[in-house]
């Protein structure tokens, strides 16, 4: 074995273990958090820390289980994840197919002003929302829910990044053999965006089940409530048993997790996604 | 194929806990039987408390015929402020709850009704409350506008054998910060403890500080005898007292005889005092539970009062603290009536013991702790509750916090002066009152521009 390869052999092996060293500190919490979710609670805070027991208990799920109804809250999040998303995308492909491929008066500045709309934070409008929802009756719907998020700059400028990069000749190609528009956006267009929608669809997930203070405002009820609101019946200012939180956050992030293993690809091919323009 | 098993191990280890253990039923699904009127209650109780106040929830329900209080949690006490500002008058809930401290920026808000109005119909004699709870859940005017459903007490947990060691009675020597800078330099110094002295890291304890030494936080009689407008902290007796509280806590953070300040409590002070390595710390009542899980039922905890600031400490009460019922002012006479009924209820000796019990805090009334079930746990769980009780008993109603509608913007202004003295040895204490004044009667300016 000649000098060269050795060298390449023990660079390929250090490389390999940063790696692993680096996706280990980054997954560390997770895998903190799930150790620590079966120590009993008095071990929990132990300084130094006991990542392994050798008495392990199920009594922090048992307590969550019995106490926070995690699978209706978790139903909640998802049907409202499922319709944010399926909306979201449906209405950012026609807006964002209109900005790649039509030209009419005023596109740049409606879509400099679909720009601009991403600049304001959330939060500033967060209580005329609420306000605005609660005038219509909305509250302890999902409707209420997820009205606010139908639609979005950041949806729309993702979608029409993605259409910029289809060559032009398909379309032209496809129009010369009689498909029009509405064909071309969803029997051509977007199946050739399927990373930049998973992408997207992945990056709405995670946002909106993380949502925590507008399901809060709209949804009094408990059969109304969504996965975080859940979590959060389990923090105290004054009083805060580590063991049921850290059980609670381990199961609430299981959708996620999912969601991450499936589209991981997907995640990436997104994100480079118009990045070199063809 | 590796993403479908390692799709099918995630699904295994969630469908674990469902076949385990079942799944709690969402409360709403609950339906009011006919003929009661519903009571909505929003509240910041979350854990183990709640799990405690849906239990006495289901006892009223089950004992009487004419109401149906439904629990509705919302999130933490600023999410509920934050709730209760920005809802209307016909969608509000009957009741909710509020930290004592915030009952003056309710006694000035839309959203509440006060307490008074009802307690006048019923003639309700709740004389043996305790009187600093009484006073603080007052207005100006002493109507009362809510009632206490947790009666927190500020004060300094102390390791009594680490006392016993040293030769020294918390009791009597811990009347001051200055007290407790004294004590914890001593401590570890002569290799008594690790760590001196930790404190729950909250703007209420220079209030409580304060109240404490007899000196009031702001003009117009505390925010009692009419609408403050300035800040005392950098005037005569309270500028004394606040410069000699902010340096004791620099004297402690400079000589390293503290765990830094804003530690987490929960996490890493309460296990540390719980293992026998912190002699003290300045904290409320409701961390003696968390105390006895984390390992420190092997102790003998003492619990001292909360101290004033310097050696001119008044120390003959101490100030109101946790959390109260309020009636929300949403128009429907019925549901009101209800909530106060549910009040009244939860203000029973017995109602209150098992509360005090089950949650840690102390009950809000004389008679409450008679009951056989407070004395039994306190003989049992934590004797030393007792000196907790007596100064509550002495307590008058001249030891209060202030009154005010900006009690958020007061908390933070005391916490960032506390942080930046105990975080810089060198910051000017002057320079460090100076800001939290600014602060506060900024604060107070807008409030009073706007309202």
């Amino acid at each position: 074995m000649t000098i060269q390869k050795q060298k390449k052999i023990f660079l390929s092996a250090l490389s390999f273990t940063l790696k692993v060293a680096l996706g280990l500190l980054f997954i560390s919490p997770l895998i903190i958090c799930v150790l620590f979710s079966f120590q009993p609670e008095e071990l929990i805070g132990k300084t130094p820390p006991t990542f392994f027991t050798n008495r392990p208990t199920l009594d922090h799920y048992r307590w969550v289980f019995q106490n926070i109804s995690v699978l209706s809250y978790m139903k909640n999040s998802l049907v409202v994840c499922f319709i944010t998303i399926t909306c979201q995308v449906f209405f950012a492909s026609l807006a964002a197919y209109a900005f790649a491929f039509f030209e009419f008066p005023g596109k740049s500045l409606l879509f400099t002003l679909i720009l601009a709309s991403m600049m304001i934070p959330g939060d500033i409008v967060i209580i005329t929302n609420y306000a605005q929802i609660q005038k219509w009756g909305m509250t302890d719907k999902y409707i209420g829910l997820v009205l606010p998020h139908l639609i979005s700059g950041t949806a729309i400028f993702l979608m029409r990044q993605c259409y910029m990069t289809l060559p032009k000749d398909i379309k032209s190609a496809a129009t010369i053999d009689g498909c029009g528009d509405i064909g071309f956006l969803f029997r051509i267009a977007m199946p050739l965006s399927i990373p930049s929608v998973a992408s997207l669809s992945i990056y709405l997930f995670i946002l909106i089940y993380n949502q925590y203070f507008w399901p809060l405002l709209v949804t009094n009820k408990d059969t109304m409530r969504t996965i975080q609101i859940g979590m959060a019946m389990l923090v105290s200012s004054e009083r805060l048993e580590y063991g049921p939180l850290l059980a609670g956050a381990a199961t609430c992030i299981l959708p996620v997790v999912i969601i991450f293993i499936f589209g991981q690809d997907y995640i990436v091919k997104g994100m480079t996604a118009g990045s070199v323009k063809g | 194929m590796k993403k479908i098993a390692l799709l099918l191990m995630v699904l295994s280890v969630a469908v674990m806990p469902f076949a385990a253990f079942g799944q709690a039923a969402p409360a709403a699904k609950v339906a009011v039987p006919a003929g009661r009127t519903e009571v909505i209650w929003w509240s910041n109780f979350s854990g183990s408390m709640q799990k405690s106040l849906l239990t006495m929830i289901e006892k009223y329900n089950a004992e009487q015929k004419k109401y149906f209080v439904r629990f509705e949690f919302q999130g933490g006490a600023s999410d509920l402020m934050a709730k209760l500002q920005a809802t209307g008058q016909s969608a509000l809930p009957d009741m909710f709850s509020g930290a004592v401290e915030h009952t003056g920026f309710f006694a000035a808000s839309s959203f509440c009704k006060p307490l008074q109005d009802f307690i006048d119909k019923d003639k309700w004699d709740y004389s043996t409350t305790y009187p600093h709870l009484i006073t603080a859940y007052s207005d100006g005017e002493g109507r009362q506008m809510g009632y206490p459903v947790g009666n927190s007490f500020a004060g300094i947990y102390v390791n009594m054998d680490m006392f016993k060691k040293a030769g020294i009675d918390p009791y009597k020597e811990l009347k001051s910060l200055q007290d407790v800078y004294r004590v914890a330099k001593i401590m570890v110094e002569k290799k008594y403890a690790k760590y001196g002295v930790a404190f729950h890291n909250n703007g209420y304890y220079v209030n409580a500080a304060l109240a404490v030494e007899g000196v009031d936080s702001v003009n117009a009689g505390n925010g009692y005898k009419g609408r403050a407008d300035a800040s005392l902290y950098d005037k005569g007796a309270t500028y004394k007292a606040m410069y000699s509280m902010l340096d004791a806590y620099q004297k402690i953070y400079a000589g390293g005889y503290g765990i830094p300040y804003g530690t987490d409590c929960n996490g890493e002070v309460v296990p540390k005092f719980a293992k026998g390595e912190l002699a003290m710390f300045v904290g409320v009542i409701s961390f003696h539970n968390r105390i006895l899980t984390s390992g420190g039922d092997k102790l003998d905890i003492g619990m001292v009062p909360m101290p004033g600031c310097s050696e001119n400490s008044r120390s003959t009460g101490l100030p109101a603290g946790g959390t109260g019922s309020f009636i929300a002012n949403n128009g429907k006479p019925a549901s009101q009536a209800g909530a106060y009924d549910f009040i009244k209820w939860m203000a029973e000796p017995e109602q209150a013991a098992y509360w005090a019990v089950s949650t840690g805090y102390l009950p809000v009334s004389s008679n409450a702790a008679a009951t056989e079930t407070y004395q039994t746990f306190m003989n049992r769980v934590f004797p030393r509750a007792k000196y907790c009780l007596d100064a509550q008993m002495k307590g008058d109603k001249i030891t209060k916090t202030p009154y005010l509608p900006i009690a958020n913007e007061l908390l933070k202004a005391n916490l960032l002066s506390i942080e930046r003295v105990a975080n810089d040895p060198k910051y000017s204490i002057d320079k460090a009152i100076k800001e939290a004044t600014a602060s506060v009667n900024e604060a107070l300016e807008l409030y009073n521009l706007a309202n």
